[in-house]
């Protein structure tokens, strides 16, 4: 009796050790791309539209800001299986 | 004796049960299968929340400056209007990117054999509303591109 209830107590071992291991490569697909921004250069208090070197400035800014953004962004993740 | 017995079965049942269904060789292979499955769309948020990042924090940016810039400057009211257009472009594209998050990570419970139609029903849907998101950020570029530009063009003298 006490042999048999040994080596159920040997299987509830080797049961809980074959437990499957959590996948730790989901973790680390997360990364911090803020420091890649492009900030915007121009102090908008400093600005005056009426003279004509501020204004190109501000629109070279702003496409500056634009070239940031590919019309790839957002395509289709395609098949997932 | 008799209750030592009876803890150490109860106990072994469900280890064994849990063992044999881990070392299972098909088993093992949906597993396989399912963590690919998972690592994938873990992949795919991955990549597209940098992008979403980086558009939000481009809009933000150039609403917050051209506010100020129109703040400045008479007769801004049409820039003003454009910018809050931007800003109701700029929270809708968040909201729509964290319901096609919310869908993707969805379809998740579903990768491991449970139910493929609904997998990739939840997949499909969530292809949709990433289309949608998508919309929403390229009409935000365009507002700027063009009617803000423009805006900030009649500004001149």
């Amino acid at each position: 009796m006490k042999l048999f209830a040994l080596v159920l107590i040997a299987l509830f071992v080797v049961g809980c050790t074959n437990q499957p291991v959590p996948n730790a490569t989901q973790s680390n697909v997360q990364q911090d791309l803020s420091s890649q921004y492009v900030n915007f250069e121009i102090d908008p208090d400093s600005l005056d539209l009426k003279d004509e070197q501020s204004y190109e400035k501000l629109i070279s800014e702003i496409d500056k800001q634009l070239s940031d953004l590919p019309e790839s962004d957002f395509e289709d993740f395609g098949e997932i299986n | 004796m008799k209750i030592l017995v009876i803890v150490a079965m109860l106990l072994a049942v469900p280890a064994l049960a849990s063992a044999q269904s881990n070392t299972f060789p098909r088993e093992r292979i949906t597993d396989n299968a399912c963590d690919r499955v998972n690592t994938r769309i873990e992949t795919i948020i991955s990549r597209y929340n940098d992008q979403k990042d980086r558009h939000i924090k481009r809009y933000e940016e150039i609403y917050q400056k051209l506010s100020s810039v129109a703040a400045k400057h008479d007769g801004s009211q049409k820039l003003k209007a454009d910018l809050q257009k931007l800003n109701d472009l700029t929270k809708r594209f968040a909201s729509e990117y964290t319901r096609f998050v919310d869908e993707l990570r969805a379809s998740q419970q579903f990768t491991c054999g449970k139910s493929d139609g609904q997998f990739r029903a939840k997949v499909a849907s969530s292809r949709a509303i990433l289309k949608q998101a998508k919309y929403i950020a390229v009409s935000a570029k365009e507002l700027i591109r063009t009617d803000i530009k423009n805006d900030l063009q009649e500004l001149k003298p």
